[in-house]
């Protein structure tokens, strides 16, 4: 189920939030106790096969943490840890990398072993992370383990993240399940950032993202550099959007609840680097590659060798993470080299280069970065990136911009507009008059309309992030 | 407290609203209840409305019962029809450079086009395998003295090309190519080939013969095409009745008009124009039988009341299967005519010069293959009417298998 749809819009989101707010406050195990069966639901009806699996991960996580808590010698607690994230690695691994695995080895080995068809549960990559994050928390002792098996489960299966993020760590929200406020105002701010979250998904990315997918869909083969810069512009703008809108509705309806999940996105069209665009784009997965892997394999405590293939291993992983795929993985790699190339080589350069210069160099590779993501093999990269430096102009590219302009330049140029916080901060001197934040409802609904008309009309609506 | 207000300004109709819509949903589907219905055939969309699923323990399992949920409640919502023209009256306020895959210009709607790629395809070799396909047809008909005919029309974006802006992707190229690979093809086969294209090219108002709301000719162009017709199967030696243009009458409906494109737009379309019908200028009676069974001897499909909407299904009652159409003249030819619906208006107006006309369309028609009814009719004459988008197309009209 996406939050961009009838299902979601008029039967699901309005079904909890009245059996949520109509239960009494003060019960809260029991409002607890919906927000599970709802979210438990919210599973089952994109993958009614899947629930078990998760299920699963959940129990072992439970029963994991509960065992560390109760065993005295650090060195059972480590196994406990190790067996638990050895099993969770083992679920995504199986689900989403068998037939990949398979695949290579039949390549590299000649062999022809069959590629077993394996389906993999909907937001499989997400939920075993948040399940380790507990685990390794737990036996960090950063938290105490729940002993409420019900409110591991949810905190792993809680609706608004589940299948796409944010990963939320547990120990964000470890207080927060047993006890927290739902106040009015965090209502408010929740209902807010939802419907900016929606507007993004329905007015910008999915637009934008029918271009990506049309020119992308030609094949670098057949685009002349225009069209394939236009593109990938499209597709970096559609990724962000689509991505960061449904961070955006999964924070609010967190917040309406009354969680506060970490933010996921700063502007990160912003950075001035790569390093920066990394601390800015799907904070909570770089974040947690950051925690519980980059820094226990020794981080950059053990000299710059070690770093180094610190590094090529996080990002290999978290290209990877992304899906099974080589392009995947080289879309990892390639992050690794630029982010050592700055550490070792460009970092001091880039310091003295003047702001625009930074921009445009983290923009480019960054945007390089997309076509790797988005062509599907290492045939179609080299296609496309050759579309875009060395490609023949085509005689169709002007009136193609200007079908292009007239068809989605609105959208465009919000869609800019946005990744900036210009007009925040063109407005911050009047926010907190009364009439701005009464024309800032206005705008508000006025998207909230236009969404739905949008929806009404679309049947082009998939999340590029439920496939991870 | 006003801040606590100007909050609940955004609260209470967003709350509020997705209350409603799954509320009003629901009270519609009541049987007399006070709310009409989402209707279960979309005139706008033409096609028929998705229902709420049946649960069973396959389709709980395999996740169709709720993906026919997702289907259902986003066909089923309570003013849907609504909700998409006003999308439209949006798209339209911002002058898109198409709306709902539709190009506006002044006069006419067109279609959206995305560029073909047909780098990879062997036209000629497409060409070839379908006029040797044809051949064999045009052979098993003059094998017992028949004649076979195939009748290229140009598609309404083919015809009224010049319409597009400049900036808009036609897809000349493709088509240019495909005509060219196509008409080589059936000459290097001799195939009985009449294009229609360069005959209607050189008219002045082409609007006349070619629908600004439709994808298919108006029953004038159909016309148009009928004489041509008749001009080559006279030639051929055969002997009928034309029915030239003092004879013919035109008149305009005047019912509102939903074509292909025009219905895209929800009704909301700055052009319009009239479905035109005739009378037959002779009176000859005739029956109709559609899939084996007696209709009303009638070739336009009309609406009772002048406000009611017309379609291009008026003629001969949109796509049938297996039309045949008997005057019972047995001194003039029997005619077998297949093809897509631009037969349709052609029909409405050839019945008046054979013996029996015969009308099918192999989108539908499946109990026998083409080449086994004619063995079977033996026509006089055999027609073919396809688009020049579809010379190519090997489904439907285009499968010519025995």
């Amino acid at each position: 189920m996406v939050f961009s749809s009838f299902v979601f819009l008029f039967l699901f989101f309005p079904a909890v939030l009245a059996c949520y707010f109509l239960v009494l406050r003060r019960l809260r195990s029991v409002r607890n106790g919906v927000l599970l069966l709802f979210s438990l639901f919210f599973y089952l009806y994109g993958e009614p096969k899947g629930i078990f699996v998760m299920l699963g991960v959940i129990a072992v996580s439970y029963l994991s943490a509960m065992a560390m808590e109760r065993t005295k010698t650090q060195r059972a607690r480590r196994w406990a840890m190790g067996i638990t994230v050895a099993a969770m690695v083992a679920v995504l691994g199986y689900y989403k990398y068998t037939g990949f695995a398979v695949e290579n080895l039949n390549g590299l080995l000649g062999l022809s072993l069959p590629v077993p068809q394996v389906i993999m549960p909907i937001g499989i990559s997400f939920f075993t992370f948040q399940s380790m994050s507990y685990v390794l928390d737990v036996y960090r002792r950063t938290v105490p383990a729940q002993r409420n098996p019900l409110y591991v489960a949810l905190y792993v299966s809680l609706f608004p993240q589940l299948v796409a993020g944010p990963i939320v760590r547990y120990e964000t929200v470890a207080q927060e399940i047993v006890s927290r406020q739902e106040r009015f105002d965090d209502f408010h701010a929740g209902l807010q950032r939802f419907l900016v979250g929606l507007a993004k998904k329905m007015l910008l990315a999915n637009p934008l993202g029918k271009v990506a997918t049309e020119l992308f869909g030609m094949g670098g083969d057949a685009l002349s550099p225009l069209l394939a810069w236009l593109g990938a512009i499209c597709f970096a703008l559609q990724i962000l959007y689509d991505f960061s809108g449904y961070s955006d509705m999964a924070i609010g309806m967190g917040r309406m609840f009354g969680f506060h999940f970490l933010e996921n996105f700063r502007y990160p069209y912003l950075c001035d680097s790569i390093t920066d665009f990394w601390r800015r784009w799907h904070i909570s997965l770089s974040t947690w590659f950051r925690d519980y892997i980059y820094i226990p394999l020794g981080g950059n405590r053990k000299g710059k060798a070690r770093q180094l293939v610190n590094l090529v291993a996080v990002w290999a992983l978290t290209g990877l993470w992304h899906g099974a795929s080589w392009n995947f993985v080289l879309w990892g790699l390639y992050f690794a080299a630029l982010l050592i190339f700055e550490k070792l080589v460009f970092r001091k350069v880039l310091e003295r280069l003047p702001a625009i210069l930074r921009h445009l160099y983290a923009l480019f590779f960054v945007l390089l970065g997309w076509v790797i993501f988005n062509c599907t093999s290492l045939d179609a990269i080299g296609a496309y990136l050759h579309a875009m430096f060395a490609g023949t102009p085509g005689s169709g590219d002007g009136a193609y911009l200007i079908w292009f302009l007239r068809q989605y330049g609105l959208e465009l140029v919000c869609a800019v507009l946005a990744a900036t916080p210009l007009l925040p901060k063109l407005v911050a001197p009047w926010k907190d008059r009364g009439w701005a934040q009464t024309a800032y409802t206005v705008w508000l609904l006025g998207l909230f309309g236009l969404s739905l008309l949008t929806l009404a009309n679309s049947s082009f609506n998939p999340f590029i992030y439920f496939r991870f | 407290m006003k801040d606590k207000l100007r909050k609940l300004l955004l609260i209470v109709p967003v709350v509020g609203f997705l209350f409603l819509v799954p509320l009003l949903t629901l009270i519609s589907k009541i049987p007399g209840g006070p709310l009409t219905p989402t209707a279960s055939y979309s005139v706008w969309e033409n096609r028929t409305m998705a229902v709420f699923p049946q649960l069973t323990a396959k389709g709980f399992w395999d996740g169709s019962y709720f993906a026919g949920w997702e289907t259902a409640l986003s066909d089923q919502f309570y003013g849907r029809d609504y909700w998409l023209k006003a999308h439209t009256r949006y798209a339209m306020l911002r002058r898109s450079a198409s709306v709902n895959d539709v190009v506006i210009t002044e006069e006419t709607l067109l279609p959206q086009q995305t560029a073909t790629d047909y780098k990879d395809r062997d036209l000629d070799a497409e060409a070839r395998d379908m006029a040797q396909g044809l051949a064999a047809l045009r052979d098993q008909v003059e094998d017992y003295g028949g004649t076979f005919l195939y009748v290229g029309v140009p598609e309404q974006r083919s015809m009224l090309e010049s319409s597009y802006p400049d900036w808009q992707t036609t897809n000349s190229a493709y088509r240019q190519a495909l005509r060219d690979a196509f008409v080589s093809a059936m000459a290097a086969e001799q195939v009985p080939f009449l294009e229609m294209k360069p005959l209607l090219e050189g008219r002045e108002d082409l609007t006349d013969l070619y629908s600004t709301v439709d994808h298919h000719y108006t029953l004038l162009g159909a016309y148009e095409t009928y004489l041509a017709v008749c001009d080559r199967l006279t030639a051929a030696g055969w002997d009928f009745l034309v029915v030239t243009e003092d004879q013919i009458t035109f008149t305009a409906l005047p019912n509102p008009y939903l074509g292909t494109y025009n219905r895209k737009l929800y009704g909301q379309s700055p052009v319009t124009e009239p479905l035109w019908v005739c009378e037959s200028p002779m009176e000859v009676p005739f029956t109709r039988m559609d899939d084996g069974e007696e209709v009303d001897a009638e070739v336009f499909d009309l609406p009772d009341s002048t406000w009611q909407y017309v379609y291009y299904t008026a003629y001969m009652g949109g796509d049938q299967a297996e039309t045949i159409l008997d005057t019972g003249r047995e001194d003039l030819p029997k005619v077998l005519i297949w093809g897509d619906s631009f037969t349709n208006a052609f029909e409405s107006l050839a019945w008046m010069s054979f013996g029996e006309m015969r009308s099918i369309d192999l989108r539908y028609y499946t109990e026998k293959s083409l080449s086994r009814y004619i063995d079977e009719y033996r026509p006089d004459i055999v027609l073919c009417i396809r688009d020049d988008i579809s010379y190519l197309v090997t489904e439907g009209n285009g499968n010519l298998a025995p």
